[in-house]
């Protein structure tokens, strides 16, 4: 059977299905924590069921069947007849996999392949009560466990006056040896959820209030004051308006009580599509239907009328909210190509924005003055709403760590609890997707480097359990990532030791790194204190490609680290990758602009604060010495080298944890600038991240800092 | 010309998969009018409450409520029918047995495909969803009472030659719960074997017989092929199947038949009759 991808309901199960597999990667995750939490069952046991009813809705013969069996083991496990266990969990988990997969293959176009049989088997024998007897003959699996307990195994397996054990049946008895949890039985395959992770990324919702507050701002802001979505634990993704909801809007709208039947037409009806009115009696209040945005013109009427009066009504709306939970109906898919064409639309509209700030100076006009500061605001706001339409939480890359860690742990033999914080945090739909292998790389990397084991831990004096810490937070246009361990840390003498080793730099220059830039060595391409290398992490290729990711995406990494405390990545990412705040400077006649993130600091240059030491020029900072260096010497090519020396503007950038002083002639400001790729035949130009149209029309090349330093520093 | 008014749904479910899907289905028939959708049990409690809707489908596993607590909990405050979707498994009977109990009026298996078999599971359930909408719009009770079926005796002052003596109920709608009620209230003395032919899913009537046996005084069991009629003990014919009594000698034996194509109803209390 082909799949029609045009089935309206294919695409709908998908993004159902797509947001259960999310949930129960974590949900999983959980259980193997809380084995017990009869809510927790009851959840998964659902999310395994809803799939197994649309694929069976789709005639999806092998996703039925394979959701189906884990049903009833988590149908078995709820009703407290048979228990979590290791072993179970790693089918479990690999029938998360399988059903991933063939959410992928669907998700493709193509029918899925059944599930293998063995695992079909599996279930089968967990989905029974834990006694005794065998509910059918199965095949035995070699037990090729290679544990010491082996002959007490085999002792009671002889009691059992049977030469044939199966799996389960040894994982138990292992268990008794060892006490549950302690064996570690088959290895669950560790790679699969990123699949998952990826699959709903086709095309993303959003959700009516957005479009909402969209158009909203198309109309003026501060008229309407959108409340915050809040946030179900349930489910993240849309946001409903319930007929409720709607109706106390309505009410706040008109006054209570104003507002009659005869109103409904007017106001309500247009902007609803989905169900006509509901025939209202007389002892009912006048209603109107769930509204639905089918499109966005479907949603301009009501967006008119909700436009108005008072503040008070977020809150009302807000208190409303709380008890809806339920999702779905009011969200329209758009293709995200779309999105991206709005963005760009988006981008050229701050670019004329920027050019009429440019002659409003000039023209000295009230009037243009006034109705360009309007025009400001408009576009600042659009830029906002059309931004948050592409916003995800970083949720979306967060989810999969729980699976990551616990694999990792498992394979590695560590115990290791996960933190995480702020995983309502959006991004830019296109930095959730970049961000996600760099972050799974920094977290194997805390794991596999950073986390001692247990028996390590227990002699340094620390708890067993190590910590990883994931935390999320946005800081003005910023969003900040963090990766917190705690286990042993970084050793900055071994680091420079290393360097010198490596060839990377002389033992006199290791010397005077300070332990800070010690620690961002391991960003360097080919620095790996892994002497050996483990299929987790230690390649030596990871971390230069982590930081180079996360450059591109104009974000900064930087590491710290206490030796035996632990250590802190930290990641600073904007807010979205298309428009990028910026300060001008001029250097001979020429714009360039400076990616506001890595700007520390701006001062006059003062040349009595300036030294030579070791031929580099460097200045004192609050009796720090930052190296030096002319932008015009590097950047402009009819520069001469004497005149201009000792004037200018000095700024401060931070380039990987180090602070560097650049001169520039004049500075411009601060400005938002569109990012526009440079051509094909300047790709790939160190130094450079693009091209801008300035506010005055010329044209400004974006530097990219670290990159300028590999060019002429090193 | 007065048009009859529309049959006002509220439909629940936890996945708005379903929840789209159920309400395609009732509204392609232009007799039936989805006005609400809840998620969960709170919400399809809360927008019962302010919907007041003719009828309201019900899926049982869900997350906040489950189906069945938002059944008692809607009977004790609207009484309004309720039709639960129901999964066809041992489990999903137990569930759908406890939703009846629990004041719902009726179940339909959960199987919803999209095969050929679909034109006439949507039938069914617009069927289904009329009978409950147009009973409660005729009847000025809040609350129907649920069918009592007429048990069909053969009874004679005096058992002759050549007859046998037995009860058998047959039911549908309403049926299951109507039994239940019939069964408690009878002695575990009763002089006569009792055959039940009730219009049930194969996966539910083991449930059902299981549930009956605990709540009566007489013996229940689903009916087996060669089970041999005794006095105080009750048959109950397997879903899926036809039953037939085969006398033999002095006592009647049971029959499990395969349902011939063609007939809707497995088991059919016709067919059993001949």
């Amino acid at each position: 059977m082909a799949i029609d991808m045009d089935d309206e309901i294919l695409q709908d199960f998908l993004v159902e299905a797509g947001e259960i597999l999310e949930q129960l990667n974590e949900q999983l995750v959980d259980l193997e924590q809380q084995p017990n939490d009869y809510d927790l069952l009851n959840a998964v046991f659902r999310g395994f069921h809803t799939i197994k009813g649309g694929a069976g809705f789709l005639n999806i013969e092998p996703l039925v069947e394979v959701c189906h069996r884990a049903e009833d083991v988590f149908n078995i496990l709820r009703q407290g007849q048979r228990s979590v266990d290791a072993y179970l969990m790693d089918a479990v988990l690999q029938v998360l996999d399988v059903v991933n997969e063939m959410f992928s293959m669907v998700q493709a176009g193509e029918e899925p392949n059944h599930a293998d049989d063995e695992l079909l088997q599996t279930l089968t024998s967990l989905a029974s009560a834990a006694s005794a007897e065998e509910p059918e003959p199965e095949p035995v699996q070699e037990p090729a466990v290679p544990e010491p307990a082996v002959e007490a195994v085999e002792s009671s397996a002889e009691l059992g006056g049977d030469d044939e054990i199966t799996e389960e049946e040894f994982d138990a008895l292992l268990d008794q040896l060892h006490g549950p949890g302690k064996h570690l039985g088959v290895p669950a395959a560790a790679e699969a959820p990123e699949v998952a992770q990826q699959a709903p990324a086709e095309s993303d919702d959003i959700t009516e209030e957005e479009v909402e507050a969209l158009l909203d701002e198309l109309h003026g802001k501060g008229k309407f004051n959108k409340p915050e979505p809040a946030q179900s634990a349930v489910d993240a993704t849309s946001d409903e308006i319930t007929e409720e909801e709607f109706e106390s809007l309505l009410d706040e709208l008109h006054g209570k009580g104003k507002f009659k039947a005869t109103a409904r037409p007017a106001t309500a009806a247009p902007a609803t599509k989905t169900t006509p009115p509901a025939p209202s009696t007389s002892s009912q209040p006048a209603k109107a239907p769930a509204a639905k945005a089918e499109n966005q013109p479907a949603a301009v009427p009501k967006t008119k009328a909700a436009k108005a009066p008072e503040p008070a009504r977020a809150e009302a709306v807000k208190e409303a909210k709380k008890p809806a939970a339920s999702s779905g109906e009011t969200t329209v898919r758009v293709d995200t190509a779309r999105l991206d064409d709005i963005m760009n639309m988006v981008c050229e509209l701050v670019l004329v924005r920027n050019r009429l700030a440019t002659l409003k100076a000039k023209l000295g006009d009230e009037e243009v003055a006034n109705a360009v500061a309007n025009l400001d605001v408009v576009t600042a706001d659009l830029q906002n709403s059309v931004m948050k339409t592409r916003m995800q939480p970083v949720k979306k890359v967060f989810g999969r760590f729980p699976r990551v860690i616990r694999d990792l742990a498992r394979s590695l033999k560590k115990e290791i609890d996960l933190e995480m914080h702020g995983e309502e945090t959006d991004l830019d739909k296109n930095l959730v997707e970049a961000l996600s292998d760099p972050m799974v790389h920094l977290v194997r990397n805390a794991v596999d480097h950073g986390i001692e084991s247990p028996e390590e831990r227990e002699m340094a004096g620390k708890p067993r359990k190590g910590k990883v810490i994931l935390s999320a937070a946005q800081e003005g246009y910023h969003i900040l990532l963090s990766i917190r361990d705690d286990g042993k840390g970084m050793d900055s003498s071994v680091l420079r030791r290393k360097a010198v080793e490596k060839g990377m730099m002389d033992e006199e220059a290791a010397a005077r790194l300070d332990d800070k830039e010690c620690y961002n060595l391991i960003f360097q391409a080919g620095f790996s204190t892994k002497t050996e290398i483990s299929d987790v992490s230690g390649r030596g290729v990871g971390m230069d490609v982590v930081k180079t990711r996360i450059t591109q995406m104009n974000g900064s990494v930087e590491v710290d680290s206490e030796l035996g405390k632990g250590s802190l990545i930290t990641i600073k990412l904007p807010l979205t990758l298309a428009i990028l705040p910026t300060l001008m400077v001029i250097l001979g006649s020429q714009p360039f602009a400076l990616p506001l993130a890595s700007v520390v600091e701006i001062f006059n240059l003062d040349l009595r604060r300036t030294n030579v030491v070791d031929g580099q020029l460097t200045i004192l900072v609050r009796e720090r010495a930052l190296p030096l260096f002319y932008l015009r010497k590097w950047l402009v090519k009819s520069h001469n080298s004497t005149v201009g020396e000792g004037i200018g503007h000095v700024v401060v950038v931070n380039v990987g944890g180090r602070q560097v002083g650049l001169v520039v002639d004049y500075l411009v400001g601060q400005e938002e600038v569109v990012i526009k790729p440079l051509g094909a035949l300047l790709t790939g130009l160190d130094g450079m991240a693009g091209a801008t149209i300035t506010g005055d029309g010329k044209i400004a090349l974006i530097l990219d800092v670290p990159g300028l330093m590999r060019k002429y520093v090193h | 010309m007065m048009t009859t008014p529309k049959v006002r749904v509220l439909v629940v479910d936890d996945s708005a998969f379903f929840r789209r899907r159920i309400s395609e289905m009732l509204e392609s028939d232009g007799s039936i009018e989805v006005v609400g959708f809840a998620g969960d049990g709170l919400v399809a409690q809360r927008e019962a409450r302010r919907l007041r809707p003719d009828v309201i489908t019900m899926d049982v596993e869900m997350p906040v409520m489950d189906g069945i607590t938002a059944v008692r909990n809607i009977m004790a405050e609207i009484p309004t029918p309720i039709l639960m979707f129901s999964s066809l498994t041992h489990e999903g009977a137990r569930a759908t047995l406890d939703a009846l109990d629990a004041g719902a009026v009726d179940f339909l298996p959960k199987q919803l495909d999209n095969s050929s078999d679909k034109q006439s599971s949507i039938q069914a359930l617009v069927r289904r969803v009329q009978a409950l909408g147009q009973r409660r719009r005729r009847s000025t009770l809040a609350h129907t009472p649920p069918v009592t079926p007429a048990p069909v005796r053969r009874t004679h002052a005096e058992p002759r030659r050549g007859h046998y003596e037995l009860v058998i109920i047959g039911a549908s709608t309403g049926g299951p719960m109507a039994i239940q009620s019939v069964l408690s209230a009878l002695p575990g003395s009763f002089p006569l074997p009792i055959v039940l032919i009730v219009h049930m899913p194969a996966t539910f009537t083991p449930a059902y017989a299981e549930r009956l046996n605990g709540q009566s005084r007489l013996h229940v069991k689903e009916a087996q092929s060669g089970d041999q009629m005794k006095p105080g003990h009750v048959y109950l014919a397997p879903g899926g199947k036809q039953m037939l009594l085969e006398r033999r000698g002095a006592s009647v034996i049971v029959q499990i038949k395969e349902s011939a194509p063609g007939q809707t109803y497995k088991p059919s209390v016709d067919i059993s009759f001949g």
